[in-house]
């Protein structure tokens, strides 16, 4: 005598999802066992009923050609058009090229400031004295924003070497901004830096100097009137040579400063060896009067010395 | 019986397979009758069956290779199957109106003047499908792929249970199904 069917066993005997040997030995129990074959009795009939039932409820005419041509219009849709998932490649790619073209940005705003034309900015050299009133706005020293103090400390005029063969100072204190070394002719500053390049300004600096000093001087030697005079010789000639180029250029701001220049280091070059008390005066006063100083002062350039 | 002969394709049908997708077309062919029936019961309703049918297909169409992987084209397009119609039944909010719309098919059916025959028939419809709403997953899913022609390992893969436990689930079905046809639940 086994042991009667359990309901899963009994279930899948009648599926008929036993397999040889279990079938075997359940249709031997089911022979013996009046229970468990008036239970199998009852599931068959009952499987029998449900199957009835579910296929009057589940529908039988199913537009078989609707649907198939709905799964292709939703095939051929699909295949049209694809998803489109966001890729993490495709997000690195742009995260990339935004990083590259803000790069390149940012290097072309950085070329094109280094590369602009800055405007030739002349170094006004300033006033050392204030004997003739002519005090420029914004000529301080542009490294310490002070009035520059002469080496001296004697008010008004520039130190005169005391050997005849002029050397550079090596005082600090004397010393304005450095010279640049070969700057190119400025062009398109503001109007008073940009008209004279650095032989013309570099000139107008030594041809203040000289007349700063040869005006303001009280007592004048021997000496110092004839390193005047030498400095003035060697002046005017490149004074005159500036000139040229300077109405052969058409700069008619040079021109005109070099030419209202000219006499006035004429006048001093061709002063006597010893000259008398009267000399001088006159030369120092149209100095003076026309405040050329003033002017060569806005458009020179500082320089250490005299050569 | 009529559900065996409405398994053969129209010949328009077929006439319009491409050679290129003929094991896909041959695989709708073969399954979709499953697939919609199934559907429907579990959606009651033929228009979202439809749908069901349409994406399972559509699903099969980008893995088909995959579905076929290990021999079980119809428990894997079943399984999908199962899935889309719960989705939609929760995307939808009709899994709350099922019974709704249950009453007022019914009360549509019962308005049209048919004979004594119908009528009786369509209340047995309405009361199988009323039945089984009532029974618990899995064991209605597999009373109804049983009755699909399934077999227990399909079943099994289908639903994503034991292969042992599937007799089991009919059983209890099968029970509980005798058990509420015919019977007024108390509310």
């Amino acid at each position: 005598m086994s042991y009667c069917l359990s309901e899963e066993i009994l279930q899948a005997h009648l599926d008929g999802e036993l397999n040889e040997k279990a079938a075997r030995r359940a249709m031997a129990h089911l022979a013996e066992c009046s229970e468990c074959s008036r239970r199998s009795a009852e599931a068959q009939q009952s499987l029998c009923e449900i199957s009835s039932r579910l296929d009057d409820h589940l529908p039988i005419n199913i537009p078989v050609e609707r649907l198939f041509a709905c799964v292709e219009d939703v095939i051929a849709e699909a295949v049209a058009t694809p998803v489109t998932r966001p890729s993490p490649i495709s997000f690195f790619w742009r995260a990339g090229l935004a990083m590259a073209s803000l790069l390149l940005t940012m290097g072309v705003v950085v070329w094109l400031l280094l590369t602009a034309p800055k405007p030739e900015r002349v170094a006004i050299a300033p006033p050392k004295e204030k004997t003739d009133g002519a005090s420029l706005p914004g000529s301080r020293d542009p490294v310490s924003g002070r009035q520059p103090v002469n080496a001296s400390g004697r008010k008004g005029g520039v130190t005169k070497p005391k050997s005849k063969s002029p050397q550079l100072s090596s005082s600090p204190a004397t010393r304005f901004t450095p010279i640049p070394e070969a700057p190119a002719p400025a062009v398109g500053a503001r109007e008073g830096d940009y008209f004279f390049d650095f032989e013309t300004t570099r000139h107008l600096e030594k041809a203040q100097v000289l007349l700063r000093s040869f005006a303001n001087a009280s007592s004048t030697s021997a000496e110092d009137l004839a390193y005047d005079k030498r400095v003035s010789r060697e002046l005017l000639l490149r004074n005159i040579l500036l000139r040229r180029e300077a109405e052969g250029s058409e700069n008619a701001p040079a021109k005109s400063l070099l030419g209202s220049l000219e006499p006035l280091l004429l006048d001093i070059a061709n002063l006597p060896a010893r000259p008398a008390a009267g000399d001088l005066a006159p030369v120092k006063r149209r100095i003076r009067k026309s405040e050329i100083v003033v002017a060569l002062q806005v458009y020179s350039t500082p320089t250490t010395s005299l050569e | 019986m009529t559900d065996r002969q409405s398994d053969v394709a129209p010949n328009s049908v077929i006439e319009e397979v491409a050679a290129a997708r003929l094991s896909f077309d041959q695989a709708f062919l073969a399954h979709y009758r499953r697939v919609y029936r199934y559907a429907y019961a579990l959606t009651c309703d033929r228009g979202l069956a439809e749908d069901v049918v349409q994406e399972v297909f559509l699903r099969l169409y980008q893995n088909f290779d995959a579905a076929q992987r290990d021999g079980l084209l119809r428990a894997w397009l079943l399984r999908v199957a199962a899935n889309v119609s719960r989705n939609m039944l929760r995307g939808l909010g009709r899994s709350q109106s099922r019974d709704m719309a249950f009453v007022a098919e019914t009360t549509r059916a019962t308005e049209i003047a048919l004979p004594d025959g119908e009528l009786a028939r369509e209340a047995e419809i309405a009361e199988t499908r009323r039945v089984l709403d009532k029974i618990k997953e899995p064991m209605r899913s597999c009373l109804l792929l049983r009755h699909e022609g399934l077999s227990y390992k399909e079943i099994a893969a289908a639903l994503g249970v034991k292969e042992t436990s599937v007799g089991g689930f009919i059983a209890r079905a099968r029970r509980e199904f005798v058990r509420m046809y015919g019977k007024i639940e108390k509310p």
